[in-house]
């Protein structure tokens, strides 16, 4: 099979002249070079960037070997508390674990949340403080759920975000927009930094560069920096 | 028989994979399993403490154990996504750098607000003061700017040693579709990343 045979288009055949499979001083190689105009100095950059992907994996590779070598400080035991208190959901940050109730499940869920705000609101607790009051009292029923969330569905553009919670004293609030097919180890197509008032209002040219589909959190946090809300939806806008 | 590089990627493959069968069983509530995956997150507090020597001590040890809390909240809360495309140290240590970044960040902010004076006469580090992290900041932004397809491939080829033929099955394309996204991906990043290599030279 000759090297044109191989590959389904020049693209292909410059992805294996950068990883060395294909040299390129090979006939098809600098015919694929030629045809997408690119040139040595074109080559040399993108080698340049493969060099810092590279040196990027050899940067986590020696922080976690580093890492390994630690003795000192927080223990295994420490951090195992913390998933066990986690996967019991009884961790003062915690929100649920992660796998879903099943669907037949949630019926009688709601209905025994339903009977038991009911009788939540015969007693009066409603005439009590909000559950993000500042006083601390609440941080052991973990974070409250931010609603309201706009915005949310499909939109005509993503505009201003808002939603609806006080702020704790002292707090701040914190937007984080991600791209809705994020990796889970993806950093945030963008943050709002913080903010004082449940609105952020993003500049266009700015959500312009945004995918159209995203996925948004806010999170309120109280002066001590631990999360007392959390809300999250996902938007869509159509395609330019 | 197989080269050493194949060798490797299949040692990758088997560690991803036990991480992933791992993570399945913490989420369904095995309690031996949580043990294991503690061991497997210890990287954790150690991490931040690495970076945190690193950039001069910008955090107090008080930050640093509050950090290596609010990281493992956010693992866990992510841990459903978590499909063994990367071993689970390297993806928890991503969380490190990007979380503990934005705290520097934001203790530098609330400094600068109080403090103005002390911050004036370089109290608190900023978190540009090492060339690595600035340019490991970069490639991630990238990345995460390019969105996947194409930074999965990438992030599969570099950082977990895949080959095109892993990558394609786990992603469910050929290799040569793999390969498509790569040069794509990597042609994104030069147009991306080399003005802004460039910017931090001059």
């Amino acid at each position: 099979m000759s090297a044109r045979d191989r590959y389904e288009n020049r693209e292909q055949i410059i992805a294996a002249i950068l990883q060395g499979e294909l040299s390129p001083q090979d006939d098809v190689a600098r015919a694929a070079l030629a045809e997408e105009g690119i040139h040595v100095d074109d080559l040399a950059e993108m080698q340049a960037v493969i060099a810092e992907l590279e040196a990027t994996n050899l940067y986590e590779q020696k922080l976690l070997k580093e890492a390994d070598a630690v003795q000192t400080g927080p223990g295994i035991d420490e951090v195992e508390s913390t998933l066990r208190r986690l996967q019991t959901g009884k961790h003062p940050k915690v929100s649920k674990p992660t796998p879903q109730a099943p669907v037949r499940l949630l019926f009688p869920i709601l209905a025994a949340a339903a009977a038991l705000l009911l009788v939540a609101w015969l007693g009066g607790w409603f005439s009590s403080e909000s559950p993000i009051d500042g006083s601390g009292n609440n941080q052991l029923l973990g974070p409250t759920t931010i609603q309201s969330l706009l915005p949310s569905g499909a939109v005509d553009d993503f505009g201003q975000f808002s939603f609806d919670t006080d702020l704790a004293p002292g707090g701040w609030f914190e937007i984080l927009v991600y791209d809705r097919d994020f990796e889970p180890n993806d950093p945030p197509v963008a943050s709002s930094g913080d903010l004082l008032v449940p609105t952020w209002a993003p500049d266009a040219k700015v959500t312009k560069e945004w995918p159209e589909k995203i996925h948004w959190e806010v999170r309120s946090y109280d002066s001590s920096r631990v999360v007392r809300g959390f809300g999250e939806a996902d938007a869509e806008r159509p395609e330019h | 028989m197989s080269s050493s590089k194949e060798q490797k990627a299949e040692k990758f493959a088997r560690e991803r994979q036990e991480d992933h069968a791992l993570v399945k069983e913490t989420l369904a509530g095995d309690p031996r399993a949580v043990g294991k995956l503690a061991i497997r997150l210890g990287c954790v507090p150690r991490v931040l403490g690495i970076l945190n020597s690193r950039m001069g001590k910008p955090l107090s040890d008080h930050d640093i154990a509050d950090l290596s809390q609010d990281i493992l909240v956010l693992i866990w809360g992510k841990l459903a996504t978590f499909e063994g495309r990367a071993k689970i140290d390297t993806w928890a240590s991503r969380f490190c750098f990007r979380e503990f970044m934005n705290s520097v960040r934001r203790k530098g902010r609330d400094m600068a607000k109080s403090h103005p004076l002390e911050t004036a006469l370089a109290a608190v580090p900023a978190p540009d003061s090492s060339p690595d992290e600035v340019r490991v900041k970069m490639v991630q932004d990238g990345l995460t700017e390019l969105g996947p397809p194409e930074s999965e491939v990438i992030r599969m080829k570099h950082f977990e040693h895949q080959t095109f033929k892993t990558i394609g099955d786990a992603l469910e394309i050929s290799p040569n579709t793999a390969k498509t996204h790569y040069y794509r991906g990597i042609a994104w990043l030069r147009r991306h990343l080399m003005p802004k290599a460039e910017e931090e030279r001059t």
